[in-house]
C-alpha cells in the first residue's frame, strides 16, 4: 500500500532532481562566461566576445530554469516534511537565509549589470560583475550543501526532549566533517556538467559549420578543462568515500555491496544484491581491490551492512547501481577526454568528425553523473533523513496521500513541458550559433528588434518620458 | 536572555510580514497584468503588456522565496504547521508560478509558440492568484490541531469563506496589474487599464467589505479584537481609511496623473493588510501559536540576522535604483525615441534583457 512518506519521497526526488539540474548548469556556465569574460579583457581577441554573448544567452536561459523550479522547493520542506522543518528549523533555516541572501545581493546586484553588456558599464566593471555571478552560483551552492552535509553528518546542536534541535557552534554545523568534500564534488561535477555542454555545443558548431573560429576556440577551452577536472574529480570522490566510510560506513557497505564485515575485501563490479537473502548474487570482483581503494592498505578492514539490524539498511541495490552508473559515467567522461587530447597532439582535434558526434551524446553524461551520485548519497543516507537521529518516515507531514499524489502529477506534466520548452529554446540558439549574434538583424519577432524597453540605462539615450 | 533576544521575535515577525507584504504589493502588479492579458485584444497591446513588467517581475517573485525562508527561519514551528495545512492551494500556486515564471521567457524567444506560452503566463497568474487567497482564507479561519490529514480542498459548500478570499485576491491584482498599465503605457492599452479598473475596483471592494464583516464571526478572537470599545475607537480608522482610499482610486482613473491609481490602490492593499495583521496578532499561526510560541532559537535568529542586516538595505537600495531606471512608460513602435537610438536596438538582438534575476 502507497503511503504519504513515500509520494513525498518520490515528489522530493522528482522535484530536487529536476531542479539541481539548472544548478549545475548555471554554475558551469557562469563560471565558464567569466572565464571568457577574461579571456576577452585581456587578450582583446574578438572570437572571445563572441562566444561571450553567445554563451551569456544559453546561461540566462538554464538560469531562469534554476530560479523557478527553487521557488518551490523553499516551501516543499515545510508542505511535505513539516516535523523535519519544526525539528530542524533552528539549524537549517539560517542556512537557507544565508542562501536566499547570497543569491539576493550577488546574483540580484550583478547579473543584471553582466547581461546589461559592457557598453553600458565598461569593460573592467563588466568582467567584475561577471566574476560575482560566477561566484554567486558557487556561494549559493556552498549554503545549500552545508545544510544538506549537516543532515548526513550532523554536529554542533544538541537534540532536545521534544526532538529539537539547538545549535551550540555555528561553525561546527557549517563545516560540519562531510561538508568539505561534497561541496568539493559537487562545485567540481557543476563544472564538468559545464565543460561537456560547451564541448558539445562547440562540436555541434564544426559539425554544422566547418572549422568556425568560435567553434575551435571554445572546443579547445572545454577540453582542457575537462583534461584537469576529469581527473581531479576521480580523486575528489576517492577522497569523499574515505569521508563516508568514517562517517556513514553503513552507506559505505550499500555502495560496495558488502555484506560481512572483513578485512582483504575484493572490488565488486557487478552483482545483484538480494536484500532479504543478505548476499549478492552473480558477483564479479576483484581481489583485494576493494580494501585498497576504501582504506588506502592492502589488508583494510572494511565494514559490512549486517553490522546494523536490517531496518537500518539503505535500499541497497538502489545504492550500489546508482554508484556505479556515477563512477562509470566518470571513467567514460575521462577516456572521451583522453581521445580528445591524443587528437589534439595528433593535430585532428578539429576534423575527427566521428569524435564531434560523441561530444554531442556526451552533452548530458555530467547531469546523469551528478542525479546518480545524489542518489547515492540520499537514498544511502535512508533510512534517516538527519543520520542517525531523525527518521524520514517520522519527518513527513500529516498531509493525504491524495493531495500528495496530485500535487506529484502536477509537477510531471508541468516540469516535463518546461523541458520540452528548454530543449526548443536551446536547440534553437545552439543552431543558429554564435554568428546570429554578430550580425544584428531584426528578428521575427519584430518587437524585440524595435521596442528596446531598456531605454534610460543608457546616459546618452532620451528618457522615455510620461506623456501626460 | 537578553533584552536584545526578547526583541528577535518580533524583528523577524516584522520581516516576515514585510516580505509578503512586498510580495503582495509587487507581484501583485505583474500577477495582475498577467491576469489581465486574456482581456486584452490588439496583438501591439499584449506586446506592451509584456514590456511593462519585463524587467521587474522575477525581482518581485523573490520576495515570496525570502518572506518563506524568513518563516522557516524566524518561526519553524509556524511554518511545520501551517504549510501543510494549507498544502493544496500552497503546491498548485507554486506550479502555477514555475509554469508562469517559464513561460514569460519562453515567450519572450519568440516563435511558433509565443502565443502559447503567453496563454500559459496568464493562466499561471489566474490560478497563482486565486490560490494565494485560498491560502489567506485558511490561515485567517484559524488552524486547528491536527486530527487525520490535512490540506485537502474542502467542499465548497462546506468553506465559502476561502473561496470569497480567493476572489477577493484576484480582484485586487486585477486592480494592481490596470493601475499599473494606467502608470506604464499609453493609447488603447491604457485607455483599456482605465476601463478594467473599476470592474476590479468593485469586485475588490465588495470582497473586501465581505471578509471584513465575516472575520468577526470566525472567532472570538477576533471579535474581541475589534468589538472592545477602547480598541474599536482607534480601529474605525482602518475601515474608513479603506472606503476613502477607494473612493479616490475611483476619482482618480480617469484623472491626468497616471501614477495616482496606483498609489490608491497600494494604500487600500495597505488597509486590508494592517486590518488582517490587527485580527490576528500576537498569533502567527491564527489561534494556536503567538509570535513569541513559535519563535526560532535567540542563537539561530541572530546568526540570520546578521546576514539579514547586512544585505537587505543593499538590496532594498539596489531594487529602488532599479525601478528608478526602468520608470517612465513602455515606448511603442513608431516613438520617436526609438528612431533617434538605433543602436539600443540592435543591441536587443544581441544580448539578453537586463531583467533582474534573482534566484
Amino acid at each position: 500500500m502507497i503511503d504519504t512518506v513515500d509520494v513525498s519521497r518520490l515528489q522530493f526526488a522528482f522535484t530536487i532532481g529536476f531542479h539541481i539540474l539548472w544548478p549545475a548548469y548555471s554554475i558551469g556556465i557562469a563560471s565558464f562566461v567569466a572565464l571568457l569574460n577574461a579571456l576577452w579583457v585581456f587578450t582583446n581577441r574578438p572570437v572571445y566576445q563572441q562566444l561571450l554573448l553567445f554563451w551569456q544567452r544559453l546561461f540566462a536561459l538554464g538560469f531562469a530554469m534554476g530560479v523557478v523550479t527553487g521557488v518551490v522547493l523553499s516551501y516543499q520542506i515545510g508542505g511535505n516534511w513539516s516535523e523535519f522543518a519544526r525539528e530542524t528549523g533552528p539549524v537549517i533555516g539560517p542556512l537557507f537565509t544565508y542562501e536566499v541572501l547570497t543569491a539576493f545581493f550577488l546574483e540580484a546586484g550583478f547579473l543584471g549589470i553582466a547581461l546589461l553588456g559592457e557598453r553600458r558599464v565598461g569593460r573592467g566593471w563588466h568582467l567584475f560583475a561577471s566574476v560575482m555571478v560566477a561566484l554567486g552560483t558557487i556561494f549559493s551552492a556552498f549554503w545549500v550543501l552545508a545544510a544538506n552535509s549537516w543532515m548526513q553528518t550532523p554536529a554542533g546542536a544538541i537534540r532536545a526532549s521534544n526532538g529539537v534541535f539547538h545549535v551550540v557552534d555555528w561553525w561546527a554545523v557549517v563545516f560540519n566533517p562531510s561538508f568539505p568534500f561534497r561541496f568539493a564534488h559537487m562545485v567540481c561535477a557543476c563544472f564538468i556538467t559545464g565543460a561537456l555542454i560547451v564541448a558539445g555545443v562547440s562540436a555541434i558548431q564544426l559539425l554544422k559549420r566547418g572549422t568556425p573560429q568560435h567553434g575551435t576556440v571554445a572546443l579547445s577551452l572545454a577540453l582542457w578543462l575537462l583534461l584537469i577536472l576529469a581527473p581531479l574529480q576521480i580523486f575528489l570522490g576517492d577522497a569523499h568515500g574515505l569521508n563516508t566510510r568514517q562517517h556513514q560506513p553503513v552507506k559505505l557497505a550499500a555502495i560496495e555491496g558488502r555484506w560481512d564485515t572483513a578485512r582483504e575485501v575484493p572490488l565488486t563490479l557487478f552483482a545483484l544484491p538480494d536484500q532479504t537473502q543478505e548476499r549478492n548474487r552473480a558477483a564479479i570482483e576483484i581481489p583485494h581491490l576493494g580494501s585498497l581503494i576504501l582504506t588506502h592498505q592492502w589488508d583494510g578492514e572494511v565494514r559490512g551492512l549486517k553490522e546494523v539490524t536490517a531496518d537500518l539498511r539503505p535500499n541497497v541495490t538502489l545504492v550500489f547501481f546508482a554508484f556505479r552508473i556515477m563512477a562509470g559515467i566518470g571513467f567514460a567522461i575521462l577516456l572521451l577526454t583522453l581521445a580528445g587530447a591524443w587528437l589534439r597532439w595528433r593535430g585532428r582535434l578539429f576534423h575527427a568528425r566521428a569524435y564531434h558526434w560523441m561530444l554531442v551524446f556526451a552533452m548530458p553524461l555530467g547531469w546523469f553523473a551528478l542525479l546518480a551520485g545524489w542518489i547515492v548519497t540520499e537514498a544511502g543516507r535512508q533510512p534517516f533523513v538527519v543520520y542517525g537521529y531523525l527518521r524520514t518516515a517520522d519527518a513527513a507531514a500529516p498531509v493525504g496521500v491524495g493531495a500528495t499524489l496530485f500535487s506529484l502529477l502536477l509537477f510531471a506534466v508541468v516540469y516535463a513541458s518546461l523541458f520540452l520548452g528548454f530543449a526548443w529554446y536551446f536547440v534553437r540558439m545552439v543552431t543558429r550559433g554564435p554568428e546570429d549574434l554578430s550580425t544584428p538583424k531584426p528578428l521575427a519577432n519584430s518587437r524585440i528588434a524595435t521596442v528596446p524597453k531598456l531605454i534610460s540605462p543608457l546616459p546618452a539615450s532620451p528618457r522615455s518620458g510620461n506623456t501626460a | 536572555m537578553t533584552n536584545m533576544d526578547s526583541v528577535l521575535p518580533l524583528i523577524f515577525a516584522a520581516l516576515t510580514l514585510g516580505s509578503v507584504l512586498a510580495y503582495v504589493l509587487m507581484d501583485g502588479w505583474d500577477l495582475g497584468v498577467g491576469i489581465l492579458f486574456p482581456l486584452v485584444a490588439r496583438r501591439a497591446d499584449t506586446h506592451a503588456l509584456f514590456d511593462s513588467i519585463a524587467p521587474f517581475w522575477d525581482a518581485n517573485e523573490t520576495w515570496l522565496v525570502f518572506g518563506g525562508m524568513m518563516l522557516l527561519t524566524g518561526f519553524p514551528l509556524a511554518y511545520a504547521t501551517l504549510l501543510p495545512h494549507v498544502y493544496l492551494p500552497l503546491f498548485i500556486m507554486l506550479v502555477s508560478l514555475v509554469l508562469r515564471g517559464v513561460s514569460y521567457e519562453f515567450q519572450e524567444q519568440g516563435g511558433a509558440l509565443q502565443r502559447l506560452w503567453q496563454l500559459a503566463f496568464a493562466l499561471g497568474s489566474i490560478v497563482a492568484a486565486l490560490c494565494q487567497g485560498w491560502i489567506l482564507g485558511v490561515i485567517v479561519e484559524g488552524v486547528e490541531p491536527p486530527s487525520g490529514e490535512v490540506g485537502t480542498f474542502e467542499m465548497l459548500g462546506r468553506r465559502l469563506f476561502p473561496p470569497l478570499c480567493a476572489l477577493g485576491v484576484l480582484g485586487g491584482y486585477a486592480l494592481l496589474g490596470s493601475c499599473w498599465l494606467i502608470l506604464k503605457t499609453r493609447g488603447a492599452l491604457q485607455v483599456f487599464g482605465r476601463e478594467v479598473a473599476l470592474s476590479a475596483l468593485i469586485l475588490t471592494g465588495v470582497a473586501l467589505a465581505a471578509i471584513s464583516a465575516w472575520t468577526p464571526m470566525i472567532s472570538p478572537h477576533v471579535a474581541r479584537r475589534w468589538f472592545t470599545p477602547a480598541n474599536l475607537a482607534v480601529l474605525w480608522v482602518l475601515p474608513a481609511a479603506a472606503c476613502w482610499f477607494a473612493w479616490r482610486l475611483k476619482a482618480s482613473l480617469w484623472a491626468d496623473r497616471d501614477g495616482r491609481p496606483l498609489l490608491w490602490a497600494v494604500l487600500l492593499f495597505l488597509t486590508g493588510f494592517a486590518g488582517i495583521a490587527v485580527s490576528t496578532y500576537p498569533y502567527i499561526v491564527p489561534y494556536r501559536y503567538t509570535v513569541f510560541d513559535a519563535a526560532n532559537d535567540a542563537t539561530a535568529l541572530r546568526f540570520a540576522g546578521v546576514g539579514v542586516l547586512i544585505v537587505l538595505p543593499i538590496t532594498i537600495l539596489y531594487l529602488s535604483l532599479a525601478y528608478r531606471v526602468f520608470h517612465g512608460k513602455v515606448l511603442e513602435q513608431g516613438d520617436p525615441q526609438i528612431a533617434s537610438v538605433p543602436h539600443i536596438g540592435a543591441r536587443r538582438t544581441s544580448v539578453q534583457p537586463a531583467d533582474l534575476h534573482m534566484s
